[in-house]
């Protein structure tokens, strides 16, 4: 059966095997290369895929990856905050006998992990019996001394923990690092399984690999069981959050894929409090007590009052909570320690001491410094090892000495000999490599040899520490790149563990990678307040874009004469009888008209864009608006409404006050911050929306402004539109609404205030257009522009959703159905009343086309400028009422204080 | 014998409603050499929804509280009677050489040997801390400090001597520094207060490879001759205490240079200022604040005369 390949196929005519180091796909035997025996299966399979397919499948692998959002997020990546996730379609192959040494080891390690946190944080005999050098754990700033003495249920410290392996030339595995605290990885490979599974569905179900399933479901269930004694509460049920950083970790987005697969709500710092030494989440319908923490939120900056006081992303009193034993936070806090890589040379006596074992699996030899033997070889043999801290520190990564110029060579010695405690050097591992797919898809698909490391998780279990079969393989960029980090650059493939004979292979489920739901399904939360709040925001910041747009569009092509001129006899009003018309309190200032060239039209338009935010004063602007904004933005703002160009400019500079491109950055950020919550089609449609928030190179021309505008404008009715179509109507879709409709209102009124009472056609044409009601007028009323048709339309329609009438009513609706909304509502209702009750005619009744062209006087005015008015104060109070009501406890940021 | 009333008074000030406050307090002198708590008051306004006693690492008296109701003001108020007796520091001249001190340590902490009780403690003061920070700078720290700690020179006095110099070439000045100044910046710009001079001493043993600790209590003030105790007009203050084999932990104030004595009355100890900072909190809310502290350590035999005197003054006495 053995198929040898005295000359590989074409797939490995590129693929280089290298002496030097151990080749995970070819053995040499001989002369002869032969593909290892657990890949003939796999590589078979593969070598019968024509290039063609290979390259259509790795298509749809990308294409899933983009429709699925993984991304992961590279804080200096000039290709922008969130990165796709680099996924090889090939996957790394592991036989089944070989994997159970593997699991074997790495179970081993977690155990005696476990037991070394126990007794750090408990009874220290290890330091006193000097199997553990004391420094290492007094120097390290993860010795969380606030949590010594404090018990987790059944003596779990650690519930997930990933271990980086390595192969060396001669084929054995080695420990190269240990995550302890709040490990990463272990959702991308549960993602990287689906997506290759479905890229090669058929090569999956051929070659029986070990499903990943079980492991989280076990995972899952052992959180559970966890829970404080008395975890039942009303629902009888233990709740476990996910507490997450927030969207700019970097691994965000396995944050939210985690909670989404085992049904946990994610949560960040701010959702979460603490009363009587008991974690609460909160939400819409109060505080919810809170039993399980699984938590990517590092050590220090778990908790503000005892730890880190500066961390805005923990839970202030949650380790006096995890004293008192009133919540489990999964891994222990504290957990971190155990990162250091000084460490690893005590592992084999720690094993020895306090499991009677030998240990199974060696760790890349290290030297800590600050044993003087150690210190003394490593400064002999300085050149040939990696230095790394012993105790963390932002910023540093391992030194590469043999990289180092003999002078940098020299120092690091002179840094090692003065602060030796603070330094570990480790030999160098030469990695082993695997095949990855070259980069080139039209050059025909062949493989390439990449450097690798294996990611392992092990998690704890019901009955114990249970390794995932499989991982994270990680892979370097470029052929003779050391480091394998996502950080760097890198890729991942998933790890296909061959299925065993004597373990068999439990029922195949349907999609791989999906984890069946728990038994009684997900318990139904309400939002948490912080949600509500983002996606409150989120409709007010959409809404605003969506005025910019179509607001901004309508200014430029006027102010570039772009617009339907006005009759003549309004254009020949004198400035000062068009100034004395108020604008709901402003007026059309002098500057304005003087801007507009003496077109009312235009200088309506342009106190309505400083009413609304969109640019600022035209030439110069008040001092306190000025400060308002970055430099760059001022300095725009500045110039803006001076000309089409500057105006077109202020609208597209993100740091302009509220210009489309600004509102739009808004709108990513904060669909980003409720991203877990969004379908993932409308996750793409804001993606769209992201190159309209780059500055451009120059001013645009005004041309393509106008036509940029269109496009931003089609992208955000497109979401609105999907975003109100694919989401459940929950309380998050109650919030997005109000913030749209408040923001609405509040335009509505402006625009009515500034440009029907302006005495030109064009004005009324332009409050058609911002108002998106040009087609509906035009339908009903043959004969030309006439305020009253036109008031009609867009303050008193019940049906066009843009007018200001169908905010109020939908307003009203909407905070009706809030808990404990019904108060919010009466406001809104007596303007509506007012609104409804409006003699238009006293206000309205002439006309302006033909000859008989007047100013409506002041005094009819005054009624509806006065309701107009206090619709636009109304919708600040309802913005203010809503946040206080609702949000509260969210505006007021948490800070720490202290005294002398 | 002294016998001290210690009043401890701090007051914060919100410009808008705190929702919601949970607070640490390092207020409860701990007992030590010499030195017994007899009595302790904390009278929180308004009252605390959650009050908890316990004793932290470093086996300081700690209590924790929380204020779930809305407040605009917190007044924390502490009442202590403490007895001291005059401390027993050993001849400078007879201390072992300050270099046995830091081998015992090296040796016990890096595994070398088997590592003592004593040095145990020990070693949790012998390393980098929050508030000193101890990178490529600890260099500049142990050249300022071997000019003291000269070869085989007994501890002590190597001790007092880095205390005297110090003294002498930082100048107190308030105005220079906040909680929040790097001990660096305090190193080059030569000013700072008590707090700053413990930290920065301790910075300079901690880079010999000694063990430092972060002294926080009170010093009693004489008024000057013919005038009155002025209510609230001491502060709080920080020095610091050496490691040395045999002797212990011997205390030294490089602000005052001197060695501890009656006038010192110690409240907590730590690796530094924020292990032992008297009231630490976080707040929900209140906007910006102002805190107010005023500490008064009052001899016992004066007490009748102020408790006249804070009658008279604001119509009513302490606790």
């Amino acid at each position: 059966m053995q198929v040898q390949l005295q000359s590989p196929p074409e797939l490995l005519a590129t693929y280089a095997a290298r002496p030097d180091r151990y080749d995970e796909l070819c053995q040499r035997i001989g002369r002869v290369v032969v593909v290892r025996p657990h890949w003939r299966d796999f590589f078979h399979g593969l070598a019968a895929m024509s290039p063609a397919e290979m390259a259509a499948r790795r298509f749809a692998l990308g294409r899933q990856i983009h429709e699925n959002g993984i991304t992961y997020n590279v804080y200096a990546d000039p290709r922008g905050f969130e990165r796709p996730w680099e996924l090889d379609l090939l996957p790394y192959v592991l036989p089944a006998a070989e994997w159970l040494q593997i699991e074997a080891a790495v179970v081993q390690r977690a155990t005696l992990f476990n037991r070394i946190l126990a007794d750090l944080y408990g009874e220290q005999t290890l330091l006193q019996h000097g199997l553990i050098p004391p420094a290492l754990i007094y120097g390290h700033s993860g010795f969380l001394r606030p949590l010594v003495g404090a018990k987790p249920p059944g003596d779990l410290f650690l519930h997930l923990y990933a271990v980086d392996l390595a192969r060396s030339p001669d084929g054995r595995w080695w420990v190269v690092a240990d995550r302890t605290q709040a490990p990463s990885g272990a959702g991308y490979a549960l993602e990287n399984r689906g997506v290759v599974a479905r890229a090669l569905p058929e090569l999956y179900r051929a070659t029986g690999v070990q499903p990943l399933v079980p492991f989280f479901e076990g995972f899952r269930d052992s959180l559970a069981a966890l829970a404080p004694a008395d975890a039942a509460d009303d629902e009888g049920e233990a709740l476990i959050v996910v507490l997450t950083p927030g969207p700019y970790n970097e691994t965000y987005f396995e944050h939210a894929f985690l909670a989404r697969e085992m049904g946990f709500p994610l949560v960040e710092g701010q959702d979460l409090t603490v009363r009587d030494e008991k974690v609460f989440l909160r939400t819409l319908d109060g505080l919810r007590r809170v039993h399980v923490i699984l938590r990517r939120v590092d050590d220090l900056w778990c908790d503000p009052l005892e730890l880190r006081d500066d961390s805005a992303l923990g839970v202030a009193g949650l380790v006096a909570a995890v004293r008192a034993g009133e919540v489990t936070v999964a891994n222990a806090l504290g957990s971190g320690i155990l990162e250091t890589g000084a460490l690893l040379g005590y592992l084999p006596r720690l094993a020895e001491h306090l499991l009677g074992q030998k240990l199974k699996m060696p760790s890349v030899a290290t030297w800590w410094c600050g044993e003087p033997a150690a210190c003394e070889y490593a400064l002999e043999h300085l050149r040939e090892l990696v230095v790394k801290p012993s105790y963390p520190a932002v910023g540093d990564t391992p030194v590469f000495c043999r990289d180092l110029a003999s002078g940098e060579l020299e120092a690091l010695a002179r840094r090692i000999e003065a602060r030796p405690f603070d330094f570990v050097a480790q030999e160098m591992v030469n990695l082993s490599q695997a095949p990855v797919l070259a980069p080139e898809v039209e050059a025909g698909c062949g493989l390439v040899a990449r450097n690798i490391g294996l990611r392992v998780f092990v998690a704890a279990a019901p009955d114990g520490f249970r390794a995932m079969p499989g991982g994270l393989i990680r892979f370097a960029s470029e052929a003779d790149r050391r480091v394998v980090s996502m950080q760097y650059g890198g890729g991942s493939k998933d790890a296909w563990v061959l299925s065993s004979p004597a373990r068999p292979q439990p029922v195949a489920r349907i999609v791989p990678g999906q984890i069946a739901p728990p038994e009684r399904g997900p318990r139904r939360l309400s939002l948490s307040s912080r949600v509500a709040e983002n996606f409150f925001w989120l409709g007010r910041y959409s809404e605003r874009a969506d005025v910019a747009a179509r607001l901004g569009g309508e200014t430029l092509a006027r102010l570039s004469g772009l617009g339907i001129p006005d009759a003549p006899d309004a254009a020949g009003l004198s400035a000062v009888d068009a100034a004395a018309v108020p604008g709901a309190g402003r007026a059309p200032a002098s500057a304005d008209l003087a801007v507009g060239g003496g077109d009312p039209t235009l200088a309506a338009l342009l106190s309505l864009c400083r009413r609304t935010g969109i640019v600022l004063r035209p030439g110069g602007g008040e001092a306190n608006e000025s400060a308002a904004v970055a430099a760059t933005g001022a300095g725009a703002a500045a110039r803006a409404a001076a000309t089409p160009a500057s105006f077109a400019e202020a609208l597209f500079d993100p740091s302009s006050g509220g210009g489309v491109a600004a509102n739009l950055r808004q709108v990513l950020r904060l669909a980003a911050l409720v991203r877990d919550r969004l379908s993932p089609d409308s996750w793409r449609i804001y993606n769209r929306l992201s190159e309209f928030t780059s500055a451009s190179d120059g001013p645009p021309g005004v041309g393509d402004a106008l036509h940029r505008l269109d496009e931003a404008l089609l992208s955000l009715v497109t979401l609105s539109g999907f975003v109100m179509e694919s989401m459940p109507r929950d309380a998050g879709w109650r919030f997005l609404s109000i913030g749209r409709r408040i923001e609405r209102l509040q335009f509505l009124a402006a625009a009515l205030s500034a440009l029907l009472l302006t005495p030109s056609t064009g004005a009324l044409q332009a409050l058609l257009a911002v108002t998106d009601a040009e087609l509906r007028y035009r339908s009903r009323h043959a004969r030309g522009l006439m305020p009253q048709p036109v008031a009609e339309l867009v303050m008193l329609d019940g049906d066009n959703p843009r007018a200001l009438r169908y905010q109020l009513e939908s307003l009203i609706e909407h905070v009706a159905a809030l808990p404990g909304g019904a108060g919010l509502a009466g406001p809104l209702q007596r303007q509506l009343d007012a609104l409804m009750s409006l003699s238009l005619c006293d206000c309205l009744a002439h006309e302006l086309a033909g000859t008989a062209a007047r100013a409506p006087s002041q005094r009819h005015c005054e009624p509806l400028q006065a309701v107009l008015a206090d619709i636009w104060a109304c919708g600040n109070r309802l913005a203010d009422a809503v946040s206080q009501r609702y949000f509260t406890h969210l505006d007021a940021r948490s800070q720490a204080t202290a005294s002398l | 014998m002294p016998l001290y009333d210690i009043l401890h008074d701090t007051v914060y000030r919100y410009d808008s409603a705190v929702m919601l406050s949970q607070q640490i307090a390092h207020l409860r002198p701990r007992d030590a050499a010499g030195q017994h708590c007899l009595s302790h008051s904390l009278t929180i306004a308004p009252e605390a929804a959650r009050r908890v006693e316990r004793t932290d690492f470093f086996g300081n008296p700690v209590t924790g509280f929380s204020l779930y109701a809305p407040h605009d003001t917190l007044a924390v108020h502490a009442r202590t009677r403490v007895h001291v007796e005059p401390a027993l520091w050993p001849a400078a001249a007879d201390s072992p050489a300050w270099e046995a001190a830091r081998d015992h340590l090296r040796d016990g902490l890096s595994g070398h040997a088997p590592l003592q009780a004593d040095a145990r403690d020990a070693g949790q003061y012998r390393f980098a801390s929050p508030f000193v920070p101890l990178g490529d700078e600890s260099l500049r720290y142990a050249d300022y400090a071997l000019q003291s700690f000269t070869p085989e020179r007994p501890m002590v006095e190597a001790l007092l001597a880095l205390s005297a110099r110090i003294h002498a070439d930082f100048q107190f000045d308030p105005a220079a520094t906040s909680v929040a100044t790097p001990v660096a910046e305090v190193f080059d710009r030569r000013r700072g207060v008590c707090q700053d001079f413990s930290h920065l001493m301790i910075a300079c043993l901690r880079a010999l490879g000694l063990a430092a600790r972060y002294v926080s209590g009170y010093l009693l003030t004489e008024p000057p001759p013919g005038q009155p105790r002025l209510i609230g007009a001491d502060a709080s203050h920080a020095w610091v205490a050496a490691w040395c084999p045999g002797l212990g932990w011997v205390d030294v104030d490089p602000t005052n240079d001197v060695q501890p004595d009656t006038g010192h009355i110690t409240l907590a100890w730590g690796r530094d200022y924020g292990d032992v900072c008297p009231l630490r909190g976080v707040i929900l809310g209140g906007g910006g604040h102002s805190a107010e502290v005023a500490v008064t350590v009052i001899p016992v035999d004066e007490m009748a005369a102020h408790d006249d005197q804070a009658a008279g003054a604001d119509g009513h006495a302490p606790e």
